[in-house]
């Protein structure tokens, strides 16, 4: 269906997975505040006034929740899907304890971060997996086929790169399943979220 | 660049446009560069000089003054459209210049734009490039919808910004009337467009697919597979400073929440002082300033383009939203 854009959640909103830690919450809430403000050179023309207003508030709305680690659990409690929710506790408990207070993200970090991400949209296993469905292939066929354990196939769509023994094996992995569903091996591993 | 060297199985064939809105923004630069790039990595590639009023594709690739033209093909002198392909300097790459200097040649009744259309879907190459001119005409966006991959060049001035915004909506607007293929379908497009404010593409379509699917619920699906099927691409050019820098990903993300189509970077080009050095000594300027960190700017966007031309022959393009 299309994508109205009232029904995004905060993750969408703010262009996010569900396990972004403070920091990215932090970095693409300056970012898009910027975006959508009235000066801003992006949005300006195409855009009502309006319009930039309903998404700064929906930018605030989305920055206030997140960073909230109470309201961040309720909203995924009730927002998200199980899965989602599982991803999300993974990478909670995988980062360890978080610093209270947000730090101000460099201005030039930022940028360099997000001119990477304009050519490079980052893809999640999530998005591999559904691409696998619709080619109509099993894990099995895939782990048979690439001679990759299936459990690690099973990690990959679950961006889950901490069950890897080594990076060097994630990507070598990675690439096999690319290749296996016809896709582009290099621009999968270099677009692939958690690398 | 492991990924130059594909078995002949999985060659991609595919039409790539490069429009924008606003002249001066380099579409015509960044045709020919790329156009030089694919014929060197042996991909037969015909670049067609789409600016049909205004061209200028020929110079940019190094041809002074062409014997052969499309207004060869639009005025009737030849019946196929091959026979007005003119050779390049470059092994691999050919081109087919516009009107250079001919009266109306540039403004091609509707029977003869449908016969390009074909024509051009028939030509025998891996890559065909379509650099259009400036406007938001039917003419030009037309063009841009027949490619199998359409890009917005952009520059980071307000103008520029605007037009890009304007020409994406023109697209969506007459892509969303092509699908829709039945009159009456056509005139609730044409109803809700109408009723719409100024900026709001995706309430336009959202609003058009709700209407239709109150009458034909088939239909209104069909319609939006084929809308979000492809991705509009954008290229930045003339990139001066780290706000610039940041231009593409910000337009992605307007477009992308509020256009419809979603929409992904192809390409991101610095500001580079030699680009008119080269022009003026009659050189491509990726093989003049071969080193150049905008050259290798360009092999980034090239990449992207085959790895997004793979999957468009394949099938296989994904669906990224």
């Amino acid at each position: 269906m299309p994508r109205e854009i009232s029904r995004l959640t905060h993750y969408e909103i703010l262009n996010l997975p569900v396990f972004a830690p403070p920091e990215a919450i932090q970095r693409a809430y300056v970012n898009l505040t910027a975006l959508y403000s009235e000066t801003a050179l992006a949005s300006y023309h195409a855009l009502t006034g309006e319009e930039r207003a309903w998404m700064l508030e929906r930018v605030r709305k989305a920055y206030e929740t997140l960073m909230d680690p109470a309201g961040r659990a309720d909203y995924d409690a009730a927002s998200l899907s199980m899965e989602e929710r599982e991803q999300a506790a993974r990478a909670q408990t995988a980062a360890g304890p978080r610093p209270s207070a947000p730090t101000p993200p460099l201005p030039a970090a930022a940028a360099m971060e997000e001119r990477a991400d304009f050519t490079r949209r980052r893809i999640s296993g999530a998005e591999l997996r559904s691409v696998r469905e619709a080619r109509g292939a099993s894990l099995d066929e895939i782990a048979e086929l690439t001679k990759v354990k299936k459990s690690y196939l099973e990690a990959i769509e679950a961006d889950d790169v901490a069950r890897f023994p080594a990076p060097v094996f994630f990507k070598g992995f990675l690439k096999a399943y690319a290749k296996a569903l016809g896709l582009n091996p290099v621009e999968i591993a270099e677009r692939y979220l958690p690398g | 660049m492991d990924c130059d060297r594909e078995t002949p199985a999985t060659r991609e064939r595919s039409i790539w446009a490069f429009g924008g809105g606003k002249g001066g923004t380099g579409k015509t630069f960044i045709v020919a560069n790329l156009a030089i790039l694919l014929a060197r990595q042996g991909r037969r590639v015909i670049a067609f000089d789409g600016d049909l009023g205004g061209a200028n594709l020929h110079t940019a690739l190094g041809i002074g003054r062409p014997t052969r033209s499309i207004s060869d093909f639009t005025r009737g002198r030849v019946a196929r459209l091959e026979e007005v392909l003119c050779p390049t300097a470059h092994d691999n790459l050919k081109v087919i210049p516009g009107a250079a200097d001919d009266f109306g040649g540039a403004n091609p009744n509707y029977a003869i734009k449908s016969k390009l259309c074909k024509h051009l879907r028939q030509l025998d190459c891996d890559f065909l490039l379509i650099d259009l001119g400036a406007g938001t005409g039917y003419n030009v966006v037309d063009l841009f919808l027949e490619a199998d991959v359409g890009a917005v060049v952009v520059t980071p001035e307000p103008s520029a910004v605007e037009l890009a915004y304007r020409f994406t909506r023109a697209a969506v607007y007459r892509r969303l009337k092509l699908l829709a293929g039945l009159p009456r379908f056509e005139q609730i497009v044409d109803e809700v467009a109408s009723e719409s404010v100024a900026g709001n593409v995706i309430r336009l379509v959202e609003g058009a697919l709700e209407r239709i699917a109150a009458l034909d619920r088939a239909a209104a699906e069909r319609i939006e597979g084929e809308l979000y099927l492809r991705p509009i691409k954008l290229f930045v050019n003339m990139i001066r400073d780290q706000r610039d820098q940041r231009l593409g990903a910000q337009m992605c993300d307007v477009l992308n929440k509020f256009y419809g189509p979603p929409c992904e970077g192809l390409g991101a080009l610095p500001y580079d002082e030699r680009v008119p050095l080269a022009e003026r000594r009659g050189e491509p300027f990726v093989l003049a300033y071969g080193s150049s960190g905008t050259a290798a700017q360009f092999t980034v966007a090239l990449q992207r383009m085959l790895a997004v031309s793979r999957d468009v022959a394949e099938g296989t393009q994904l669906r990224l939203i």
